[in-house]
C-alpha cells in the first residue's frame, strides 16, 4: 500500500504538475497565438521602400509651418533653438527635403493629391475660388505616360502655348474625380482629422476668451473654405479680393481676431471631399466618407485645433480618440509667416522659466493668454511647438507607432531682402553664401527627389507649368517655382511694329515675379559725424543703390546693410527688425552726410544689360534661368522608428511625402477601385495607391535613411495590423499572461493543498 | 469655455504617469509579470484580480503620460529662449545674442555677448581670418562687478586662445559696474574664420559663461 500510496501519489502529483504544466502550456499558447499577426489583420507584409513593416506606424501627425529655407531653420543663422536644436536631437533631420513650389497654396495641395502647382494656385488663389474645370479635364485617363492624372487646365487654351493661363483665370479648387490622400484613408479605414488653429473662431486681441465664428463668412465654406456656407467653386464662387463680407478684411492673410487662412488648409479645395454643388441644384457627393461614419467636412474631421471637444489636446487623451493621422494647420503667426503677428503669438502661455503653462487655468488653449508680444517669424512657430510637440510625445498614441513630422511648405531665401521676416535678420549682415541677389531666388526655388536611388534636382511639372524659353533663352513660364523672388522681363503691350516697352518679353507669362523696383523715398535717421543711416526699410538688395537727399554728398550710393533682429514688437504693428546701412561712395568709400537726414531717395533700379539714365543694376533680375521647384526647407521627423539625433542627405520633396504616407498606411489595401477619370481612391495610377505625382515609377519615399530604427523603441514590433477601428488600443498581452499564470498557480496550489490534507489525514490515521 | 476645458481635460503631467507609460509600451515587461504573478497569488489567484490592472490601464489611457524614455533627456523641458545661470561651479554655455545670469558669491550680473560682427564679407578674396568685433552688454547687477577686457578670451576650433581688446575710440566701460547700471562696450579681435567660443572669467581665472559662435566673411 505504501508502495501503492507512494504510487498514487506520484501519479496526483504528476497530475497536479500536468495540469499546471499544461495550464503553463497553455500560457504559451497564448503568448504565441498573441505574437502572432491577428488573424482579423493582414498578414503583415514588409515595405521595402520604407523598411518598416505594415501598421508600425499607427498615428502620424504632420505639423507644417511656413516659408522658411534649410539655412534659415536649421544652420543657426536665426533664433529658433528648438527646431534648429532641440528636435532634431530627438529625430532625424532631413537636410534636403524640398518644396515643391511657389507660392504656399500649391505646396498644400501638392502633399495631399500629387497635383502639381498650376498659377492660380501658385498665387495663393487671391483673386477667384472657382472650379478648375470637370473632371473631364483630367488628362491622360488612367495612365501613367506622362501626365499622371494631373488637372489640366481649360483656361490653357486660350494661351499661345496652350499652357499656364494667367492668375485668375485657371481656378483653385479640384473636381470630385481629383482623389486626395484622405480620400485614400477613408476607403482603407484609416482615421483622419484637420485642425487649424483659429478655424472657426479664436481669442481676439486682449481678451482671453475663445468666441466661436469671430468673423462670420471669412471660413464657412465646406471643410474650412474661405467665403460663406453659401459660397462654392462651381456656382457662387467666392471673391477673393473684394466684396468682402462685413468684418472680413482678407481670405488670404490673417486679420487680427482670425489668423486662420484657408490656404494653408488643404482640405476646401478638393470637392472629392466636400462634394460639388451642381449648377443644375442637386450635389454631387464626395468620392467618399469616412468608413468610421459623418463627413469629411464634419467636426470629428474637420476642427479647430484648440477646440475643447474636437481639438488636438482633446483627442490626444487616449489611443482611442487619437486619429491614426492628424495634419496640424497652425495659424498664419505661429506657422512663422508673419513677421509681427496681427493675434496672439501663444507668447503668454509660458511660465517665467520659459517653460510651457499647462496649468489648469491655462486649460490647453495657449490662446486663453495675454501675448506679452506679437513677434512672429520662427520665433512664433518656435512657441506653438514648444507648447504642442511635448503633448503629442507624451501621448499614448505616439508611444504606439506614432510619428511627428515638422516640415515647412516652401524655401525663401534666408536673409532678408524683403523685410518679411525678421528672422531672416542678423547681426553681421549677408554673406556671400547668402546674396541678395538672384542666385539666392533661384536656389530658393530649386527642386529635387530621389528617383531610383539617385538624387536629382528636378520635380514634374505638369500640364500647368510648362518650363520653356523663347530663341533668345527668356523664360515664357513661371514653371513650378512661379518666378518667386526675382524679377523679370515685362510683358509686351505691343509687338509690332516694335516692342512696347522695349524690354519686354513676347509672350511671357510672369507668375509671381517682380518688377525690378523705381525710385524709392524712405524716412531715415542720420547726420554729420557717422556714415551709418538708420533705415528701417532697408533690405539687402538695396545695397548699390544710389542715394540722394538733403545733406547727402552727391555720388552716394547704399553700401552694407544691416538688419538686425529679432525685436519684440509689444503692439501688433510694432517693428520686427531695425535696420540701417553704411553710406558710401562710388568706390566704396565711408561717406558722412553733411548734416541732419531724416529722409533719402534711391534710385530705380533696372535690366543690368540695359540700364536707362538714373537707374542703378538690379540684382534680383534674370531673364534666363528657370525656377523649377520650392526650394529646400529641411525637416524634421520623430518617432520610436527614428534613432534621436541623425541625419538623412537623401533628396525628398512633397511628392515623395504623400507617397510615404501611402505606404505606411498601406492605402492600396483599401476597398474603393472604382474606375475614376484616372487611377482609382485605393489604387492610386499605379495600383499600389500613389495619387498624382506620387506615382512616378522610381520615386523613393522616406526610406531606412529616416526610418532608422525599424524594430521601434518600446514597439511591439509586427504584432499589430494597422486597424484603426478596432485597435485603437492593441489587446494588452499582459493581462492574459497573468491570468493563465495565476490559473496555473491556483491549480498547483489547490494540488497542493489536496496533497497537504491527504498527508495531515493519512498522518492522523492510527498506524495499522 | 474655460471651464469645460478644464472638465474635459484633466491635467496629469506628473512624472509618475511616465512609468505607466512605460509600462503600455511594453518596456518593463519583466516586472510587470512580477508583478502581476504577486498580485495574483497574494489575491488567491481570483478571477476578479485582473480587473484592477485592467482598469488602471484604462484609467491611464484617459490622460497623458510621461515622455517616451527613448527621447533624450537633455531635450524634454527645454526652453530655447530661458536665461541660463553660469556659476563657478557650473559655466553656462550658450549661443552669442543669448543672455546669462552670472551668479557668484558675491554677485550676480545679467550678460549679454552678440557678435562677431566683421569687415568686408563676401569679397573676392577671402582673408584666412578678419577683424571680429563683439558687444558684450551688462545690467542687473547686485554688487560691484569687475569690468576687464582682459577677462575676456576666445577660442576657435584649433585651440587657439585670442585675447580681445576693448575697440580703439571707443569710451572705454567703467572698470566696475555698479547696481542699477547698465553698460556695453564693444571687444575686438583678429581672428579665424570658423567656430569659436568667447568665455569670460570675471576673476581672470574661472569661466563662468560661454557663448558659442561662427567667424564668416565669405
Amino acid at each position: 500500500m505504501t508502495i501503492s500510496g507512494s504510487g498514487h501519489r506520484l501519479l496526483r502529483v504528476a497530475a497536479t504538475c500536468g495540469v499546471g504544466l499544461l495550464s503553463l502550456a497553455g500560457v504559451g499558447v497564448s503568448a504565441s497565438v498573441a505574437l502572432a499577426a491577428p488573424a482579423d489583420h493582414p498578414k503583415a507584409v514588409t515595405i521595402t521602400s520604407t523598411g518598416l513593416r505594415e501598421g508600425a506606424i499607427r498615428h502620424v501627425w504632420l505639423i507644417i509651418l511656413e516659408n522658411k529655407s534649410y539655412d534659415a531653420t536649421f544652420t543657426g543663422l536665426n533664433q529658433n533653438s528648438y527646431l534648429w536644436k532641440t528636435l532634431p536631437a530627438q529625430g532625424v533631420l532631413l537636410k534636403n527635403y524640398y518644396g515643391t513650389g511657389h507660392s504656399s497654396m500649391d505646396n498644400y495641395l501638392s502633399l495631399v493629391s500629387g497635383q502639381a502647382p498650376e498659377e492660380d494656385t501658385q498665387e495663393d488663389c487671391s483673386t477667384i475660388d472657382k472650379l478648375i474645370g470637370p473632371n473631364s479635364d483630367i488628362i491622360d485617363t488612367g495612365s501613367l505616360s506622362g501626365n499622371y492624372g494631373q488637372m489640366n487646365s481649360p483656361a490653357n487654351a486660350s494661351q499661345p502655348s496652350g499652357a499656364n493661363a494667367p492668375l485668375g483665370e485657371n481656378g483653385c479648387s479640384y473636381p470630385t474625380d481629383v482623389p486626395t490622400l484622405f480620400n485614400q484613408f477613408n476607403a482603407a479605414g484609416v482615421t483622419w482629422k484637420g485642425y487649424a488653429q483659429d478655424l472657426g473662431g479664436a481669442q481676439t486681441p486682449g481678451s482671453t476668451i475663445f468666441q466661436a465664428d469671430t468673423v462670420p463668412g471669412r471660413e464657412d465654406g465646406a471643410c474650412g473654405g474661405p467665403g460663406s456656407a453659401a459660397n462654392n467653386p462651381t456656382t457662387d464662387p467666392t471673391d477673393m479680393v473684394g466684396d468682402y463680407p462685413p468684418g472680413v478684411t482678407t481670405f488670404t492673410a490673417a486679420q487680427p481676431n482670425d489668423q486662420f487662412v484657408a490656404k494653408h488648409f488643404p482640405f476646401p479645395w478638393f470637392e472629392s471631399l466636400t462634394g460639388q454643388v451642381n449648377a443644375s441644384g442637386p450635389n454631387t457627393p464626395p468620392l467618399n466618407e469616412p468608413a468610421s461614419g459623418g463627413t469629411n467636412c464634419d467636426a470629428n474631421h474637420i476642427a479647430n485645433l484648440d477646440s475643447p471637444t474636437e481639438g488636438l489636446v482633446h483627442d490626444l487623451q487616449s489611443v482611442r480618440t487619437t486619429p491614426n493621422f492628424s495634419w496640424i494647420t497652425p495659424d498664419n503667426c505661429s506657422d512663422a509667416h508673419d513677421a509681427v503677428c496681427h493675434g496672439n503669438n501663444l507668447s503668454g502661455a509660458f511660465n517665467a522659466n520659459g517653460t510651457p503653462n499647462y496649468s489648469s487655468s491655462i486649460p490647453y488653449d495657449p490662446e486663453s493668454t495675454t501675448p506679452v508680444n506679437y513677434t512672429g517669424g520662427l520665433y512664433a512657430s518656435d512657441l506653438f511647438l514648444e507648447y504642442y510637440i511635448p503633448l503629442i510625445e507624451r501621448s499614448p498614441a505616439f508611444k504606439q507607432g506614432g510619428l511627428i513630422d515638422i516640415t515647412f511648405d516652401e524655401g525663401f531665401p534666408a536673409f532678408t531682402y524683403t523685410g518679411n521676416s525678421f528672422n531672416n535678420a542678423n547681426d553681421y549682415g549677408p554673406t556671400s553664401s547668402d546674396q541678395p541677389n538672384y542666385t539666392a531666388s533661384i536656389a530658393s526655388d530649386s527642386a529635387a527627389e530621389n528617383l531610383w536611388g539617385r538624387n536629382v534636382h528636378y520635380e514634374p511639372t505638369g500640364p500647368n507649368s510648362t518650363l520653356g524659353t523663347n530663341a533668345q533663352g527668356d523664360q515664357l513660364y513661371p514653371g513650378p517655382g512661379n518666378n518667386a523672388f526675382i524679377d523679370r522681363p515685362p510683358v509686351c503691350t505691343q509687338t509690332t511694329p516694335v516692342l512696347v516697352p522695349s524690354d519686354c518679353v513676347p509672350g511671357i507669362v510672369r507668375g509671381g515675379s517682380g518688377n525690378s523696383p523705381g525710385a524709392r523715398t524712405d524716412t531715415v535717421t542720420g547726420g554729420s559725424g557717422s556714415n551709418v543711416i538708420s533705415d528701417n526699410s532697408i533690405v539687402a538688395d538695396d545695397t548699390g543703390r544710389e542715394v540722394t537727399g538733403t545733406n547727402i554728398p552727391a555720388n552716394s550710393f547704399v553700401g552694407a546693410v544691416s538688419d538686425t533682429g529679432p525685436d519684440f514688437p509689444t503692439t501688433n504693428t510694432g517693428l520686427a527688425t531695425t535696420g540701417s546701412f553704411q553710406l558710401v561712395s562710388q568706390n566704396g568709400s565711408p561717406v558722412d552726410p553733411t548734416g541732419p537726414v531724416t529722409s533719402i531717395t534711391l534710385s530705380a533700379e533696372g535690366d543690368p544689360s540695359d540700364l536707362a539714365p538714373g537707374q542703378t543694376p538690379d540684382p534680383l533680375f534674370n531673364a534666363t534661368l528657370p525656377t523649377t521647384g520650392g526650394g529646400d526647407t529641411g525637416s524634421v521627423l520623430i518617432s520610436p522608428f527614428i534613432r534621436p539625433g541623425t541625419v538623412s542627405d537623401v533628396f525628398y520633396n512633397h511628392y515623395s511625402w504623400l507617397r510615404t504616407m501611402e505606404d505606411l498606411f498601406n492605402v492600396r489595401a483599401g476597398h474603393d477601385w472604382t474606375r475614376l477619370q484616372a487611377g482609382t481612391v485605393s489604387g492610386g495610377l499605379d495600383g499600389k495607391g500613389h495619387l498624382g505625382y506620387a506615382a512616378q515609377p522610381g520615386l523613393r519615399p522616406f526610406g531606412p535613411d529616416v526610418f532608422n530604427n525599424p524594430r521601434g523603441y518600446g514597439q511591439h514590433s509586427g504584432r499589430y495590423g494597422l486597424d484603426a477601428f478596432t485597435v485603437a488600443v492593441p489587446q494588452p498581452l499582459w493581462p492574459r499572461i497573468s491570468l493563465a499564470v495565476g490559473a496555473s498557480l491556483l491549480v498547483l496550489a489547490a494540488g497542493g493543498g489536496y496533497l497537504w490534507h491527504l498527508r495531515r489525514r493519512r498522518a492522523a490515521l492510527p498506524s495499522r | 469655455m474655460r471651464s469645460l476645458v478644464r472638465k474635459t481635460i484633466p491635467a496629469r503631467f506628473g512624472p509618475a504617469s511616465a512609468s505607466a507609460a512605460e509600462v503600455r509600451a511594453g518596456r518593463v515587461p519583466g516586472a510587470a509579470l512580477l508583478c502581476t504573478l504577486l498580485l495574483l497569488a497574494l489575491a488567491g489567484c481570483s478571477p476578479a484580480a485582473a480587473h484592477p490592472a485592467a482598469a488602471a490601464h484604462a484609467r491611464h489611457s484617459q490622460h497623458l503620460g510621461g515622455y517616451p524614455s527613448f527621447l533624450p533627456r537633455s531635450t524634454l523641458n527645454y526652453h530655447s529662449d530661458a536665461v541660463l545661470t553660469g556659476t563657478l561651479q557650473r559655466p553656462a554655455l550658450t549661443n552669442e545674442g543669448d543672455s546669462v545670469e552670472v551668479k557668484t558669491p558675491r554677485w550676480s550680473v545679467l550678460v549679454t555677448l552678440t557678435g562677431p560682427q566683421v569687415p568686408g564679407e563676401g569679397l573676392p578674396y577671402q582673408a584666412p581670418s578678419t577683424t571680429c568685433t563683439w558687444v558684450v552688454t551688462m545690467s542687473r547687477a547686485t554688487g560691484p562687478v569687475p569690468v576687464s577686457a582682459a577677462d575676456f578670451t576666445s577660442i576657435n576650433d584649433l585651440s587657439r586662445v585670442y585675447r580681445p581688446a576693448f575697440v580703439p575710440g571707443q569710451p572705454r566701460p567703467p572698470a566696475i559696474l555698479r547696481p542699477g547700471r547698465k553698460i556695453s562696450f564693444e571687444l575686438r579681435a583678429a581672428q579665424a574664420v570658423g567656430e569659436g567660443l568667447m568665455r569670460w572669467a570675471p576673476n581672470g581665472r574661472n569661466i563662468v559663461a560661454k557663448w558659442d559662435f561662427v567667424v564668416e566673411n565669405d
